[in-house]
């Protein structure tokens, strides 16, 4: 903090890809035994910034100087010899070696009179001693499968203590951690900055920041926006510059009048992260669902689904005017649900785009003897729904769903789940990936499928479509409700500040 | 070049002969592979249902006795990989060679490695025999099942259920469609040929061995079915394009037998020609 001597320079990064400026001359320092915190939220260009270190990406332009050496890496092995190194969300190991077998994977011990033989008492030996390091005390014959996330992690960070690493970057490494494994994770990070490491925290999560980092620097929209020590910081100097200028969005015409009760979720614990979440949809309305990654949002809606286990709550659905409990994996019967990526499980890419359209709603179109399906009919409302939602294919809906571009694929999903005529509808990433045209014309779909009287729960990492669609928003934060934000309170600044934790409403 | 007597009558109703062999093992392939799978079993569960149907009758059960008890072994080593796959969530070509050593071994234990001769010829003359005294049951069979199955497959709702499960189970599972019913149905059908296939095949040969149906007539199943637009990777054929391929691979076959080419060459040049053809099946889905 007192000027300590610089180990890493990066100096004016610049980095465009293909129509985007994602870095626009950045500098930042890392000094020995220091933490520095990275701060910003999704798209700020942290992970393009840490790629460029990790020797992933080249940049545009600007300097990186380790030990004021200027270095130009072109791999990630470059980056591992200038001793750089890099700690995942999500480490990667070899699960049915041992611990000790995984620090030294890139160099393992030989057998001094028999080269060719592994010496696996030396591994462990020397395994025991950069464990010794970090404080911790894992075996270094176990198993890596057996080890918790939390301490798979540790045993990366020894990885990367045993291969002379003096620069360690950190990217999101609590995200998956249950709280005590976050303590101990602090004081390996503590112990590493005693041995003079230079270490780069990534995260969007303040509290973390405020107490573990010594300075910190913020990044917004590719931009360096400040930085400093973290002592001389309040939160609240820290959040606005993380939220940036506030985007001028159009508000929605908010609709106060609210419908019957669509669906109401209650005290929903799953995933091991989502814990006591309740709220309710009302018909004609539309339900934001807000928060950073890894907050829970998709996971929330595919417990409520019955497409992962739920642990514990209950979900209620009006049954001839009274609320009342309901199996999860049944409500997928009456629902639609645009998942995250479609390529995934979405579309049948190698389908017609007619018989993705019916895949939903099948029993329409089948006699009731033999059950045979109903070409004809199914060809007919195919072309309706083509027609509705502008879905523009070569051959009309006999061609197939991967001949068409991300935008209209995404039409033939709406149309597949409005062929069912659910009344709730969840829309998870609904524009992810197509063009700014098709964007607006689902924007305008939702806005109409709302006004004809559907429920609809909408998570975006948009803040945008966040503001303009939503007629109420709920914020998450590492699996809890943060807030349920109404009307006018629906801007950047109240979703951004919630999310990230400064402040906490009542939900 | 002219092969010798390849129009004649004879070689015709031979060749008819040699499909409804391959025919109902390849429209159970049609199916399993349409649903994304592949089943290699069943040419070893053919022996395994002809052992104890022809046992039964040997031991004077009567003749439709014989046929259920084929059918039904089909019917239950159809539904062991059905289980595994859809309802255990194991791979299929694990299972189903692990179903098809299984069903080997079952049918040496059973017979001591004996063949059962001495059947009824009443089950002999019925099966292997002539309708009108031309169309000779077995290809009367493989076309009745052929139709109705390529009805199944082309106009049904769970038909619609097989493209869609084979084409993307995830999307499938989340639309509503009952992933695991389809395809288990879809190992059990399997499992049903191999039983058509043990009726037809031991009245035609008229004894039951423990190797009724030959190691490289698995080949000739898969081929037959890619070749008929089936892709390894699911989601696509048909039952019209199984015969189209069963057509093609059968008069290969016969083409080599009847130009003296050794049968170990037709082996080899056969496997050329399901390599290139799964290599056209790759390149076509890139």
């Amino acid at each position: 903090m007192n000027d300590p001597v610089s180990k890493l320079r990066m100096s004016g990064i610049r980095k465009t890809f293909p129509g985007v400026l994602a870095l626009d001359g950045v500098s930042f320092e890392a000094g020995v035994g220091g933490i520095v915190g990275l701060v910003g939220v999704n798209g700020a260009g942290k992970s393009t910034l840490m790629n460029i270190l990790g020797g992933v990406y080249q940049p545009d332009g600007g300097e990186i100087f380790v030990d004021d050496e200027r270095i130009v890496m072109h791999s990630a092995k470059d980056a591992a010899r200038h001793g750089i190194a890099f700690i995942h969300q999500e480490p990667q190991f070899f699960a049915s070696q041992t611990v000790a077998e995984n620090i030294f994977i890139s160099h393992l011990f030989t057998n001094p009179m028999l080269p060719f033989l592994v010496d696996k008492k030396a591994a462990n030996r020397e395994a025991r001693r950069f464990l010794d390091m970090l404080g911790s005390d894992i075996e270094p014959r176990s198993k890596m499968e057996s080890l918790s996330l939390g301490r798979r992690q540790i045993v990366e960070i020894a990885r990367a203590l045993a291969a002379g690493s003096e620069i360690v970057i950190f990217d999101e490494p609590t995200s998956s951690l249950s709280f005590k494994e976050k303590e101990t994770l602090f004081k390996v990070i503590d112990s590493l900055k005693r041995e003079g490491k230079a270490i780069i925290y990534i995260t969007h999560f303040l509290d973390e920041v405020l107490e573990l980092c010594d300075r910190f620097i913020v990044l917004w929209n590719g931009q360096l926006r400040g930085g400093g020590a973290v002592k001389d910081v309040t939160k609240s100097d820290v959040v606005k510059l993380i939220i940036g200028r506030d985007i001028a969005v159009e508000g929605a015409a908010r609709r106060e009048a609210k419908g019957t009760t669509a669906l109401r979720v209650e005290n929903v614990r799953a995933s091991q992260i989502l814990r006591d979440v309740s709220f309710s949809i009302h018909q004609g309305e539309i339900l934001g669902l807000w928060g950073l990654m890894g907050s829970g949002r998709t996971e929330l809606v595919r417990a409520i689904l019955g497409l992962d286990p739920i642990e514990g709550g209950r979900v209620l659905l009006p049954v001839s005017g009274e609320l009342a409990s309901i199996p999860p994996r049944k409500l997928l019967n009456h629902c639609g649900y645009v998942t995250e990526n479609r390529h995934a499980d979405g579309l049948f890419p190698a389908q017609p785009v007619w018989r993705n359209i019916t895949a939903t709603a099948l029993v329409k179109y089948v006699s009731r003897v033999l059950r045979f399906l109903n070409v004809a009919e199914e060809l007919k409302a195919s072309a309706e729904y083509i027609d509705a939602l502008r879905i523009s294919t070569g051959h009309g809906p006999y061609s197939r769903a991967e001949t068409l571009s991300g935008g209209n694929q995404q039409k033939v999903i709406f149309a597949k789940w409005l062929n069912r005529q659910p009344k709730i509808l969840f829309l998870d990433e609904p524009t992810r990936g197509v063009d700014v045209g098709a964007k607006l014309e689902i924007a305008g779909l939702i806005r109409t499928l709302a006004r004809e009287g559907a429920a609809i729960l909408l998570i975006s990492s948009e803040v945008e479509e966040m503001v303009s669609l939503s007629d109420r928003v709920l914020v998450l934060r590492e699996g809890q409700i943060a807030g349920m934000v109404e009307g006018a309170d629906i801007n950047n600044a109240t979703l951004m500040r919630l999310a990230i934790g400064e402040e906490r409403l009542n939900a | 070049m002219t092969v010798p007597h390849f129009m004649r009558l004879g070689n015709i109703l031979n060749i008819l002969e040699q499909l409804s062999i391959l025919g109902f093992m390849s429209i159970g392939m049609t199916f399993v592979m349409v649903s994304g799978g592949i089943d290699l079993s069943t040419y070893t569960i053919v022996s395994a249902g002809s052992v104890v149907g022809a046992a039964a009758m040997v031991s004077g059960y009567s003749p439709v006795v014989g046929c259920a008890l084929m059918a039904a072994v089909g019917l239950i080593f159809g539904s062991i990989n059905g289980v595994a796959i859809a309802f255990g969530q194991m791979i299929p070509f694990i299972v189903t060679l692990s179903t098809m050593v299984v069903a080997q071994g079952f049918a040496i234990w059973f017979t001591h490695a004996q063949s059962i001769s001495g059947l009824p010829d009443s089950y002999i003359d019925v099966v292997s025999g002539k309708v009108f005294g031309v169309v000779s049951i077995p290809a009367l069979l493989i076309i009745v099942v052929a139709l109705v199955s390529g009805i199944i497959l082309g106009k049904t709702e769970y038909g619609r259920w097989l493209y869609l499960t084979g084409t993307n189970e995830a999307a499938a599972r989340i639309s509503g469609i009952p992933v695991r019913l389809t395809k288990f149905l879809a190992y059990v059908f399997s499992g049903l040929m191999a039983g058509f296939t043990a009726i037809v095949l031991t009245a035609m040969v008229g004894t039951a061995t423990t190797a009724m149906v030959r190691d490289e007539r698995l080949m000739d199943v898969i081929a037959t079915t890619v070749i008929g637009g089936a892709s390894l990777s699911g989601g696509s054929g048909s039952v019209l394009g199984t015969m189209s391929g069963l057509l093609f691979i059968t008069v290969l076959g016969n083409s080599f037998n009847l130009l003296g080419v050794s049968p170990f060459v037709a082996i080899v040049i056969k496997g050329a020609v399901l390599v290139a053809v799964i290599g056209l099946d790759v390149l076509r889905s890139r």
